[in-house]
């Protein structure tokens, strides 16, 4: 008599081992499917400042109704998709059309050792090449490019690095002016001089310029660690 | 048979609830999206989180549309105070790679980075200013705010967008009025010419005078533009009210009252008639008047002497600044003073 039971009651425990498992993968699986699909590094409203660490990405909060930009993402070749509020910035950004002088230390080349983003190319020195963006690359972290009212200062500047530098040292600098201090008559620029040979290291360099006599003139230089914390 | 069926199914039972919990897991964590070598090999209370050191940057949008970097951020900032002053800002890797300072970060895992960046978007359109009403476009400054995309560690990383006030001191376009002040060139107000002096050589005594200017002064005014940390900025400049500074010094051969005193012209918000020679238009005058002030824009010399006229106009200044205004302090222009003599009419060769 007990046999039947027994077999009966083995069978619904496997049934029942079955259905709770199926709840389960059910129960995870639909979790799973209720998150919306997250970009990567999507963007809440506010940045965060160091919750204790979560392999969960944060979830995507919405975004000020009066702004209501457009999320989309974006990459740069090599590099992972970001995510950035498009709107906000130039879809097709314009080129600038500044250009360095003709008549100072350097020549107008193609390009420089391990540059990939657009822009305008010099050697100051054989070997020693300048990069000097002409358009936007959120991606790429190219924000700063040459205006026209930036070129006396970065040639002031260029001067000085030309006596600064040797020929041959095999370095790409790329130089931009700040804000920070910025008058019409005092200026600071700030530079990541790459290695372009062996090992890739990158050295941050300042210059503090003043306009005198017409000329924009490098008056102090120095290491500039922050040079290169987002070149 | 039937109990070794049960126990092979007791046993099976044992054996496959695991697996099944475990395997059902597995497949929802896969459902989520979320790798697996994420839970298995880059657990975060395992793995520590990666430290960068660094600073704050802001990248505003200049006025020609470029963007310039700053690295100096005053205290009282939100681009300071923004997720925690001294705080990290944070986030978790989505591909394995290198943190902006080179150092290497696997999938999964914690950054938490001292560089916050932020990176302001275009400048909405907001076109020239309109002199008729330069009030009349994007609303009050106090509400004007820009907007950055705040990026952690390099600009693969968008954290968050935040809306930065007119008011924050990074951004603050106030700190330009002194500036614009010292250039606003306005027209200097001329002291309207009364027909008499052109036809007897000066005013007359208890004849009363026409206090006006000519039209030119009187006329909305707009400053230079200047440019700064993106913001393209003008004073206007509204005349008013109008009044006058009169000082009559009696001619020593013909004694009579001095007066130095302010005589009003246009109030504010009055309304009042002008023409192509003055503001306000000369109406019709009395032939004769007691001395003194005869009521607005009217006063009547004493006596013979001389008199020193200066026009003072009132002009209601708003800064305007991307399109957003605010009203600033009224601002007093005066004209060069105009000196006239005053004489009497006398009546000659009236016998015949």
């Amino acid at each position: 008599m007990r046999h039947p039971h027994l077999r009966s009651s083995a069978a619904q425990r496997v049934r029942r081992s079955a259905a709770v498992s199926c709840v389960v993968v059910c129960s995870l699986g639909l979790a799973a499917c209720a998150r919306a699909p997250v970009a990567p590094d999507a963007l809440p409203t506010s940045g965060s400042a160091a919750p204790p660490p979560s392999p969960v990405r944060p979830v995507v909060p919405t975004i000020a109704p009066t702004i209501a930009p457009t999320i989309a993402p974006i990459s740069a070749p090599g590099r992972p998709t970001t995510t950035v509020p498009v709107s906000l910035y130039p879809a097709s950004p314009v080129a600038s059309t500044s250009v360095l002088s003709s008549d100072g230390p350097w020549t107008r080349v193609d390009t420089a050792p391990g540059v990939t983003t657009p822009g305008l190319f010099y050697a100051l020195l054989p070997q020693v090449w300048v990069y000097l963006p002409i358009a936007e690359d959120l991606p790429s972290g190219v924000l700063w490019t040459l205006r026209d009212d930036t070129v006396p200062i970065i040639e002031g500047y260029l001067r000085a690095e030309a006596t600064r530098h040797r020929a041959g040292a095999h370095v790409v600098l790329r130089p931009q002016v700040l804000g920070d201090d910025r008058t019409d008559t005092s200026a600071l620029v700030a530079d990541c001089v790459s290695s372009a040979r062996g090992a890739p290291t990158r050295t941050g360099w300042g210059a503090s310029l003043e306009l005198r006599g017409g000329e924009w003139s490098v008056v102090s230089s120095g290491p500039r660690e922050d040079a290169c914390w987002f070149a | 048979m039937l109990v070794r069926l049960t126990r092979t199914a007791r046993s099976m039972i044992r054996a496959t609830l695991p697996l099944a919990l475990l395997l059902a897991l597995l497949l929802a964590l896969l459902l989520a999206g979320l790798p697996v070598a994420l839970v298995t090999a880059a657990r975060p209370s395992e793995v520590p989180p990666v430290q960068v050191p660094g600073a704050r940057v802001v990248d505003l949008r200049d006025t020609n549309g470029g963007i310039t970097r700053y690295l100096s951020i005053p205290s009282g900032s939100l681009f300071r105070r923004h997720g925690g002053v001294g705080a990290a800002c944070t986030y978790v890797a989505t591909t394995s790679g290198t943190t902006s300072d080179g150092q290497r970060v696997e999938r999964g895992q914690t950054v938490q980075s001292q560089r916050w960046i932020f990176v302001e978007g275009l400048p909405e359109s907001f076109g020239e200013p309109m002199p008729t009403d330069p009030n009349a476009q994007r609303g009050p400054l106090s509400e004007a705010v820009r907007w950055f995309t705040v990026f952690c560690d390099s600009m693969l990383h968008a954290v968050g967008l935040v809306a930065v006030s007119s008011r924050d001191p990074m951004l603050d376009p106030r700190r330009r009025v002194d500036d614009l002040r010292q250039g606003l060139r306005l027209v200097r107000p001329v002291v309207y010419r009364n027909p008499v002096v052109d036809r007897w050589g000066g005013l007359i005594t208890r004849y009363t005078t026409w206090l006006a200017v000519t039209p030119s002064a009187w006329r909305a005014q707009r400053s230079n533009a200047v440019g700064w940390r993106g913001w393209t900025m003008y004073l206007f400049a509204e005349p008013v009210a109008l009044d006058f500074q009169v000082d009559f010094t009696p001619a020593k051969s013909r004694p009579s009252t001095a007066f130095h005193g302010r005589v009003a012209c246009i109030a504010r918000g009055a309304t009042f008639a002008r023409d192509a020679r003055s503001v306000p238009a000369m109406p019709t005058l009395p032939l004769q008047s007691s001395p003194g002030v005869n009521g607005n824009c009217r006063w009547t010399p004493p006596g013979p002497g001389s008199v020193r006229i200066q026009a003072r106009i009132t002009y209601r200044i708003t800064f305007w600044a991307n399109a957003y205004t605010e009203s600033l302090a009224d601002y007093v222009w005066t004209g060069t003073p105009s000196t006239f003599r005053v004489g009497e009419l006398s009546a000659v060769n009236t016998r015949r």
